[in-house]
């Protein structure tokens, strides 16, 4: 993804020379282990390897740094692995046993990876969110199994496994359900049951009460069977909260349940005393959080209302709906043609159509022509365009447009958009004289 | 061969009610409509009525009702056209021209006599309207001061629209208002006459010659006219000041950058339908004297002030035209219906004592008659095809609803009935508008910071609270490593360029394959099949995590 981004004329990268420290480190590292003369090293590489995935994050402040933050993201996972390895001691067996699980896990992300094209990108990371809270939910039921004696163990500890099996199940119930809509496979408009609110309260509140039973540190067989029914209300509510959300809201259900396998990260870091864990998961868990509120403000609504399941949006409203003033008038290709070649400045917004059409090459042919005879083009990416967030940079960068406007509040000038989305910003500019051109 | 015949029919869907007869053209072609027979189309279909444009006689109009495109907008769905030769030879259309797009060249009396529908600009003459006997018409037609005319149209139980009724609070309306658009040109061409009588540069200009002072223009009335008259003064450089008895006109004029001026007087001058009505004497008293202020430092003033139906009040007097300086200029657009400005003689440019020309023009819009009679005609047909379609949704049959709004506000006769003015929606009532002493709700500056401080409170308390819990050291200690996480989270976050969101996903996702960590530190420490078999599971899962969005962050183009 971020190889589309790569304008012809950049200059050379030559990001393999971060190889050499990357190899350095994890040597360095592996060495120091093996000889168990330093104890303490464990914790410094894993110090090490959070800020190396901080450092992922922070380099996708700009395009230039991009590239590298994604080699210190990936450098932080490979050491966060090896200095867990280190840490562990693990026998022979079990340490062939992972690095076998692991190659194996490996290849089999390889090949989905290959067949994913840039449309299929909101799907591919709904699917892989699932894989975490799965994996994470494993983990939690995993270490509440392996304990010696579960009444012995503290608030803290059982809290943290509560938690981790919990927020897994529903990340991993919800993303499959939005990675069915976003593929097509299930029905895109929201799953409208008679007794959503009062199944939602129910589940949740079963879920409640299971947790309350784990809590008591009841003896393993009582507790897993709590800990069983959490785990099942919980994925059902997952599933059945994210199935009622219309297919046009999953932008902001990807960037939440982004978030919600942040904070099961958390929990598991609690959970096994792993501070890796706890800081790679408020990173993800902080980063899903932002995106989100980004989100909602671009779409003028609450975040509770799109979870809730629109609430408050056409769908369950009821009364008058807002009156629009004005007409909306007809158009041809033909008179569309002649205005744009009429402008001086064009905007173009474009929307999840551009990416269901493929037609972001002809876009930028079209955008070539107009830019070409003098006028001025620009692309304007609404935050909730698309089906994920920034998809449609990606879309745009694929096909060669590298330059974007940030959103609505550049749109001040007397301009002609053309718009093939079926959303408009709320906070355009109410004084200024726009044309719009809809593309249906 | 005139019958009363197809009376019923056409009544039927006509609530005017009233005696109809049937022109003989219609009649012969027309079928019978049954009034219960709901699956005719109502209205007369277009494939069966004639459009005639006459060519325009009154003295100094060069403009048309019809060009070639309009024309071809009408023939298209099934009109027949018949336009006078030479119609359209003063707005620079040729016969020829209208016959390329399916018009019949005609002459004057054949389009009076067999013509359904006459698309006209000025009013008709006395024998045109002979000539029209009892079929429609569609013109300007000012039925207020042309009682006479609309009186004849009655006898002779013809049906006429007027396009100088349109409804102007209408948004639908703004495609067939032709006043707006010929004011619109008129304000523009004004500007231009007040130029070509000007001695100096409309713009500033600095030379080595010398300093050459802009242009002071003054527009009395923001109307169309007025609004176009300060957008086209503005453009060629001058400074420009307008005055308005509308003060909600102030807010468009400032829009322009031009200066709005205020009258000492507070008096609101917006009548109903957007149109200004009469002010008191106090307020003209007031008024003139900050005209009169005006006149004396301006060098061009422009008069747009109209009321409907009335005379146009006197705006600029003797006395003040006597105080402008020599070389000024005044165009009155008003000059038609008395004029703004006293000197002002109608159609005439007169230069008084004091050397201020003063232009009386009234075919401002016909000196530029391509355009004006391209947009009149775009009024004009546009409106045509909307009678009957607009409100019945049948396409291409010509049909009177009078519960179309436009259609009914400018329908003047309907067979012979008066139909003018039409009963006004109850306009809201012109609230007044008391001068507010702001009752504005106090400003609570407080809030702010009794809310920052309850949040203060609220987290530090929580914090406190999680240590008094806290079981153990371990514990302790990574809290702290997830409180300071959070924080940078947030931050580092925060800083991601909105167009790497999307790469953003993808990292996160990467790391999220940690939790293979969690997996293989049960593997390490497994006790059962169980715990090992949990364990396998989120290693595998959090490998194929990492990997493929290794690989999906790292796409190269395919």
């Amino acid at each position: 993804m971020l190889d589309m981004f790569k304008r012809p004329d950049d200059p050379p990268e030559y990001y393999h020379y971060y190889g050499a420290p990357a190899a350095g480190a994890i040597g360095l590292y592996g060495v120091g282990s093996l000889t168990g003369k330093f104890p303490e090293m464990d914790a410094a590489a894993a110090t090490l390897a959070g800020l190396l995935c901080i450092g992922g994050i922070g380099g996708l402040a700009s395009q230039k740094t991009a590239r590298l933050g994604a080699v210190s993201g990936q450098t932080g996972v490979a050491l966060g692995v090896v200095s867990t390895m280190g840490h562990l001691h693990p026998s022979f067996g079990s340490a062939a046993a992972m690095t076998g699980l692991l190659g194996l896990g490996g290849l089999g992300g390889q090949q989905i990876a290959q067949r994913v094209d840039p449309t299929s990108l909101p799907q591919t990371v709904a699917a892989f969110h699932s894989l975490v809270g799965l994996a994470a939910s494993a983990a939690a039921v995993g270490d509440y199994l392996n304990v010696a004696d579960t009444t012995k163990l503290d608030g803290v500890h059982l809290a943290s496994i509560y938690l981790a099996s919990v927020i897994g199940s529903v990340t991993f119930t919800g993303s499959l359900v939005a990675f069915g809509k976003l593929d097509g496979r299930l029905a895109s408009a929201p799953l409208k049951l008679d007794y959503r609110d009062k199944l939602n309260a129910g589940l949740g509140a079963a879920t409640l009460g299971a947790g309350a039973v784990v809590m008591g540190a009841p003896e393993v067989g009582v507790g897993m069977t709590a800990l069983t029914s959490a785990l099942t209300s919980s994925g059902i509510l997952g599933w059945h909260m994210t199935a009622s959300i219309g297919g046009a809201d999953m932008p902001v259900v990807i960037t939440v349940l982004n978030s919600y396998s942040g904070w099961a990260l958390c929990a598991e870091g609690f959970m096994l005393d792993m501070p890796i864990l706890t800081t790679v998961g408020a990173l993800i868990g902080c980063s899903g959080a932002a995106l989100t509120k980004i989100m909602c403000d671009a779409m003028n609504r609450d975040i509770i209302s799109v979870i809730l399941g629109g609430y408050g949006t056409k769908a369950t409203g009821g009364g008058q709906a807002m009156q629009f003033e004005g007409e909306s008038t007809l158009t041809s290709v033909d008179e569309t043609v002649k205005l744009l070649t009429e402008a001086e400045s064009i905007i173009c917004v474009p929307g999840y159509g551009l990416a269901v059409a493929h037609a972001q090459y002809p876009l930028k042919d079209m955008a070539d022509t107009l830019i070409k005879s003098g006028k001025k083009f620009r692309f304007a990416i609404h935050p909730v365009a698309g089906r994920m967030p920034g998809q449609l940079n990606v879309l745009l960068a694929e096909a060669g447009v590298y330059v974007h406007t940030a959103c609505c509040d550049d749109l001040n000038q007397f301009l002609s958009v053309c718009h093939s989305q079926n959303r408009l910003c709320p906070s355009l500019h109410p004084n200024f004289f726009i044309q719009l051109f809809s593309l249906f | 061969m005139l019958r009363h015949v197809g009376r019923r029919s056409l009544l039927a869907s006509n609530p005017s009610g009233g005696s109809a007869v049937v022109p003989a053209r219609i009649l012969s072609t027309v079928r019978w409509f049954s009034s219960s027979d709901e699956s005719q189309p109502k209205g007369l279909p277009y494939s069966r009525l004639t459009v005639g444009i006459p060519k325009e006689n009154f003295p100094l109009e060069k403009r048309v009702a019809a060009t070639p495109e309009s024309v071809q907008r009408l023939v298209k769905p099934g009109f027949s056209v018949l336009v006078q030769d030479g119609a359209g030879s003063d707005s620079y259309f040729s016969n020829a021209d209208y016959e390329a797009v399916g018009a019949k060249i005609v002459t004057a009396d054949q389009v009076w006599k067999e013509s359904d529908i006459v698309l006209k600009l000025r009013p008709p003459t006395e024998q045109e309207v002979t000539s029209l006997e009892d079929r429609t018409l569609i013109s300007f037609l000012w039925p207020k001061q042309n009682e006479a005319l609309v009186q004849q149209l009655q006898d002779q139980k013809a049906t006429a629209f007027a396009m100088d009724c349109i409804p102007r609070t209408l948004s639908r309306g703004q495609t067939y208002d032709a006043l707006s658009s010929q004011a619109n040109i008129s304000g523009y061409r004004a500007v231009i006459e007040a130029s070509n009588e000007f001695g100096r540069f409309f713009a500033g200009q600095m030379t080595a010659a010398g300093k050459v002072p802009p242009a002071k223009v003054l527009v009395i009335g923001t109307g169309v006219a007025g609004l176009a008259a300060v957008q086209t003064a503005k453009n060629m450089g001058a400074v420009v000041r307008a005055f308005d008895v509308r003060p909600v006109t102030k807010e468009q004029v400032e829009a322009m950058g031009a200066h709005f001026l205020e009258v000492d007087f507070k008096e609101d001058g917006s009548g109903a339908g957007g149109y200004a009505k009469e002010m008191s004497k106090e307020w003209h008293a007031a008024a003139r004297a900050m005209l009169t202020k005006q006149c004396e430092e301006v060098d061009i003033v422009i008069t747009t002030a109209l009321i409907p139906g009335r005379q146009a009040p006197i705006m600029v007097t003797k006395e003040m035209v006597a105080k402008m300086k020599s070389g000024s200029v005044t165009v009155d657009l008003a000059a038609e219906t008395g004029g703004n400005v006293e000197t002002t003689v109608k159609d005439q440019k007169i230069i008084t004592p004091n050397g201020v020309t003063c232009l009386g023009y009234t075919d401002l819009p016909s000196r530029l008659p391509t355009t004006s009679s391209s947009l009149y005609a775009n009024n004009i047909s546009k409106f045509l095809l909307s009678v009957g379609p607009q409100t019945t949704k049948v396409v291409e049959h010509f049909y009177i609803d009078h519960g179309d709004e436009a259609v009914r506000g400018m329908l003047v006769v309907e067979k012979g009935q008066m139909m003018y003015p039409a009963p006004l929606p109850t306009p809201p009532p012109v609230v007044e508008k008391k001068e507010e002493t702001a009752v504005q709700a106090p400003i609570d500056y407080k809030a702010p910071y009794v809310a920052g401080a309850k949040n203060a409170a609220l987290l530090s308390t929580s914090i406190l609270a999680i240590g008094a819990v806290a079981p153990n050291a371990a514990f302790s200690s990574m809290f702290t490593t997830f409180a300071l996480s959070n924080i940078i989270g947030v931050q580092v976050v925060l800083g991601v360029s909105h167009s790497l969101h999307s790469p953003l996903m993808a990292v996160t996702n990467a790391i999220s394959g940690t939790t293979a960590l969690g997996g293989m530190h049960l593997l390490a420490h497994s006790t059962s099949p169980m715990v090992t078999f949990l364990g396998a599971t989120a290693t595998t899962l959090s490998a194929v995590n990492i990997v493929g969005t290794y690989y999906d962050c790292n796409r190269t183009q395919s």
